[in-house]
């Protein structure tokens, strides 16, 4: 097994359904917590399928943003050992989902480039169990 | 005289798979008698970093104390590119370095990694807060990086110039390596790169030129050998990760060097690090009276996972390896 920061999504994969509402953990994947605002992707998708970005909210600390929200939280830290919980809205799967995570996490004190950070790529699918909540 | 110690990063995996909290990984460092000296890396280690909760300074002295262990080391990172839209300007950058130092004095850390991040304006606005506070800040030299690279050649002028005793560097054993480390080049075979391919890489990494020239040249005619893009691609990290900078140009910092992270990755049966020569690393420091902590830092987990590898076993390896060395010297 590679690293483990090349991992967004462990086992056990087990997602639960409820208020119509697809929820699952993912993890961040890197050695250190990262700022909320260093969320840069978060890409699902079920079944192979893309899911829209405003049906996708992650929730970090207790506090549920899209991803675009993610972006102004800049006072706020993910903090390493704590899983996300991704919510993905209109989505009830039955018994098993395979779901895609791309998520993109900017590194922000490692700089490639005059202006730009070391954008970290995560891309994971895993077949999990659904559990109706 | 060299003490030892380690940095909690040594054990990411345990870590970040949450075997552990701050107060029973320090607990399983004075059970495997790897100290006295703890490192930590703010964000990695401390909850939210670079605040503390009312009450969380004392808590830890008094955890470090009962343990009998030291902190010798806070590593700070300036998260320069925080915000989507810009990077921080100097002033913010200032102020987030200064927020680390200030946690650094709270919690008994006499001194402050620092990374080329922090920039020159902003080392020099410190370090008379980093005298007053008694702390030192300590670049460090990481791969590929060293002592006489392009990057680091301004910060020992401005070292020179600005004279501070607050300012100094932190070598790490990566920056001069001997060695690729098997562990890695077992995880390229198992991404598919041939034996041909991994002869090719040693003789890529060991030569003239700079990291991504001598990357770029060995990628372009391996890919055009046929060998697989994503294991060409893995390898890449050989070129920024280990780095070969001659050894003996720890010298020119010999008067800078506040403390060490003694790099390692895998052992061989005997308890040598093949991959970094530890004798002549040791026999530096003691040839430049090094006195201070050397943090052990196993990096294996950059590509082994959590079941794959004894984070706290590799750093008891790598001390003994120490102690051996410096034992031989003594006697």
């Amino acid at each position: 097994m590679p690293s483990i920061t090349q991992f967004c999504m462990r086992e056990p994969f087990e997602a639960r359904v409820a208020d119509d509402t697809l929820a699952f953990q993912v993890f961040e994947p890197w050695y250190r917590s990262l700022p909320v605002s260093c969320l840069a992707g978060l890409d699902v998708t079920l079944d192979g399928e893309p899911v829209a970005a405003d049906a996708v909210t992650v929730e970090i600390d207790g506090v549920e943003r899209t991803l675009a929200e993610c972006d102004a939280a800049v006072d706020d830290v993910w903090f390493i050992q704590d899983p996300a919980t991704v919510r993905v809205k209109g989505a009830t799967p039955a018994d098993q989902v395979r779901i895609g995570v791309h998520m993109n996490s900017r590194i922000p004190y490692i700089m490639v480039g005059p202006e730009v950070a070391l954008p970290k790529h995560t891309v994971q699918e895993e077949l999990f169990t659904v559990v109706n909540a | 005289m060299i003490k030892q110690g380690l940095t909690l990063y040594s054990a990411t995996n345990e870590w970040v798979t949450g075997k552990y909290n701050l107060e029973s990984i320090v607990a399983k460092v004075a059970e495997a008698g790897i100290g006295p000296g703890v490192e930590v890396v703010g964000y990695q280690s401390l909850r939210g970093f670079p605040e503390l909760t009312p009450g969380f300074a004392d808590w830890w002295q008094n955890l470090l104390a009962r343990y009998e262990l030291v902190p010798t080391c806070l590593a700070s990172n300036i998260d320069v590119a925080l915000r989507s839209d810009r990077l921080l300007t100097d002033d913010e950058m200032t102020e987030s370095l200064t927020r680390q130092m200030k946690v650094a004095k709270e919690l008994g850390f006499g001194i402050v990694r620092t990374q080329i991040g922090a920039s020159p304006v902003v080392l020099e606005r410190v370090a008379p807060l980093a005298e007053d506070w008694g702390l030192k800040l300590g670049m460090e030299l990481h791969a590929p990086e060293g002592p006489r690279t392009a990057a680091i050649l301004p910060v020992r002028d401005l070292y020179e110039r600005v004279d501070s005793p607050a300012l100094g560097f932190i070598p790490d054993f990566s920056a001069t390596m001997r060695e690729i480390p098997t562990g890695l080049l077992d995880t390229l075979r198992a991404a598919g790169l041939e034996e041909r391919f991994i002869v090719s890489l040693d003789e890529a990494w060991k030569g003239e030129g700079a990291p991504f020239e001598r990357y770029g040249r060995w990628a372009g005619a391996t890919e055009a050998a046929g060998a697989p893009k994503k294991a060409i691609q893995a390898a890449m990290l050989v070129f920024t990760m280990f780095g070969r900078e001659p050894i003996e140009s720890w010298y020119d910092i010999a008067d800078r060097i506040v403390h060490v992270h003694g790099k390692c990755y895998g052992f061989d049966e005997a308890g040598d690090e093949p991959s970094i020569d530890y004798p002549a690393l040791i026999g530096i420091l003691e040839d430049i009276g090094y006195d201070g902590y050397i943090s052990t830092e196993w990096e294996g987990h950059s590509y082994l996972g959590p079941d794959e590898a004894d984070s706290f076993a590799e750093v008891a390896k790598q001390q003994a390896l120490v102690r051996r060395i410096v034992g031989a010297r003594v006697g």
